[in-house]
């Protein structure tokens, strides 16, 4: 048995003040079943990636919820919640049910509304991802990660320059990416010399808060645009960072990636094009690492020399869509779009942002601090 | 959520934190807070291993001018946890000093 991806759809990423979840989701649904050239009646269940909207709006059951904005009428339809990597989640799960044969054909819909509410309380929100300990303390995803920055940047002679490098490449292919968050490049004084946020992360190099939706169909049978999935791994961790025997890494993006390359018979050397999750650039640049494509210590070095940028890179280009610096962050729709961005790309619709060598395309998502991790591998 | 059973429960595992010495894994300044939070920016926050080798994540304080390293000392303190108005339990919690 064999599941491909038929269709995929972005909404644009942003602050989108216009919009809400019944409209976000209305078009990336709509959106997806166009692209795919299936009819709504095709579709017989759909896989919800969402954190938020229970904190924040105290809207739950969202499985019915997306059914009733869609006019998906009576197919049955869950809500995976795995904090950041909500939507790799739903992604992996539908993937699960095409390849048991229970479904034929399934819609994925990744999606969060973050802009409606003050920073702070999305902080706070967010920190649900998060232990306990950490939340009681006033911790946030930025200290976490500037921890881990602090840590890798001792431990491998990390320059601050190299830690700046994945914000300034982000930003230049979210500039040629219509649907991206952000238009404008940044330079690597500009990343450095921006207020810091959690020492010693500044705000450039900070994904940002943002509102989007995502979506894919997952079928069974091929279609002219049809990308096939070679892998779907997910791997969990200790919520706690204090709790990892490593924090210069992340053992959950290992692992998937790992049972990742088993599963589809491939090396991570078989990559030529990533969407990894950028939540902070020193998410980046672990996950490089992690997945197995570079040395521990190397990517940075690498990013900064341009070597996996679109225009300058040559076997391996990283975050086309901008990644979560550039595109934004709706947490829930993040790891969704990330397989649209491979769908796009594997299908060479990508305009400008198009990869010439682009075959093989590896989707990488993270909750939390990692503890949790998603990796898909596609082919055209 | 502040709810009172939980702070008794947790109220009941304090003293096993008392006085403990550990050494300095990572650390951070906190200039972006989450609600609850914001009277307090900037505060630093230390990842901490202890002696009889356990990590945690501890706010820093009472340091004065002392310096954070890599492997610098710090003790372990009692102190009150949260920002409260006048209608809710105190909670009492783990902090870190440097020494």
């Amino acid at each position: 048995m064999k599941a491909f991806v038929n269709g995929g759809y972005m909404t644009k990423f942003g602050e989108l003040w216009n919009e809400d979840l019944h409209s976000l989701s209305k078009e990336a649904l709509e959106g997806v079943i166009n692209c795919a050239e299936i009819d709504k009646e095709e579709v017989e269940a759909i896989y919800v990636g969402n954190m938020l909207s229970g904190i924040l709006d105290g809207q739950e059951h969202l499985g019915s919820f997306f059914t009733e904005s869609g006019g998906f009428r009576n197919i049955p339809a869950s809500h995976l919640e795995g904090a950041c990597a909500s939507g790799g989640l739903a992604l992996h799960e539908a993937i699960i049910s095409v390849l048991s044969g229970r479904y034929h054909t399934v819609a994925v819909l990744g999606i969060e509304k973050m802009t409606d509410y003050k920073s702070e309380i999305v902080f706070r929100s967010l920190m649900g991802a998060a232990s306990e300990d950490e939340r009681k303390i006033g911790l946030t995803f930025p200290g976490l990660y500037a921890m881990m920055a602090r840590a890798y940047m001792k431990k491998y002679s990390t320059r601050k320059e190299e830690l700046a490098g994945p914000a300034v490449k982000n930003h230049y292919h979210a500039s040629l990416n219509p649907k991206a968050q952000f238009h404008n490049m940044v330079s690597l004084s500009q990343v450095l010399e921006s207020s810091r946020v959690a020492d010693p992360l500044t705000i450039l190099e900070c994904s940002p808060i943002s509102d989007g939706a995502s979506a894919v169909i997952i079928s069974d049978k091929r279609n002219k645009k049809s990308i096939e999935v070679l892998a779907s791994e997910a791997a969990t961790d200790t919520l706690g960072l204090a709790q990892r025997k490593n924090i210069t890494g992340i053992y959950a993006t290992t692992k998937a990636a790992k049972e990742a390359c088993r599963y589809s018979g491939l090396s991570p050397q078989d990559i030529n094009i990533a969407e990894v999750h950028d939540c902070f650039s020193i998410a980046e640049i672990m996950a490089l690492e992690d997945l197995g494509l570079f040395e521990k210590g190397r990517s940075g070095k690498k990013i900064l020399k341009g070597e996996l940028t679109l225009g300058t890179a040559k076997n391996l280009v990283v975050n086309t869509s901008g990644g979560l610096k550039g595109a934004g962050h709706p947490v829930g729709a993040t790891g969704v779009k990330q397989a649209v961005e491979i769908f796009e790309q594997l299908n060479f619709l990508a305009g400008e942002r198009q990869f010439s060598k682009a075959k093989i395309g590896l989707t990488h998502n993270v909750g939390g601090s990692g503890a949790t991790a998603v990796v898909h591998i596609f082919k055209k | 959520m502040r709810s009172s059973p939980k702070i008794w429960r947790n109220n009941k595992n304090i003293s096993a934190f008392l006085n403990m010495k550990g050494r300095i894994i990572s650390w951070t300044v906190v200039k972006t807070p989450p609600a609850d939070f914001v009277e307090n920016v900037s505060y630093t926050i230390v990842l901490i291993e202890m002696q009889n080798g356990l990590k945690t994540t501890l706010e820093l304080v009472d340091s004065g001018n002392k310096t954070i390293d890599f492997g610098a000392k710090v003790t372990t303190v009692v102190r009150k946890i949260g920002n409260l108005n006048k209608e809710e339990i105190i909670e009492y919690g783990i902090k870190a000093k440097l020494i």
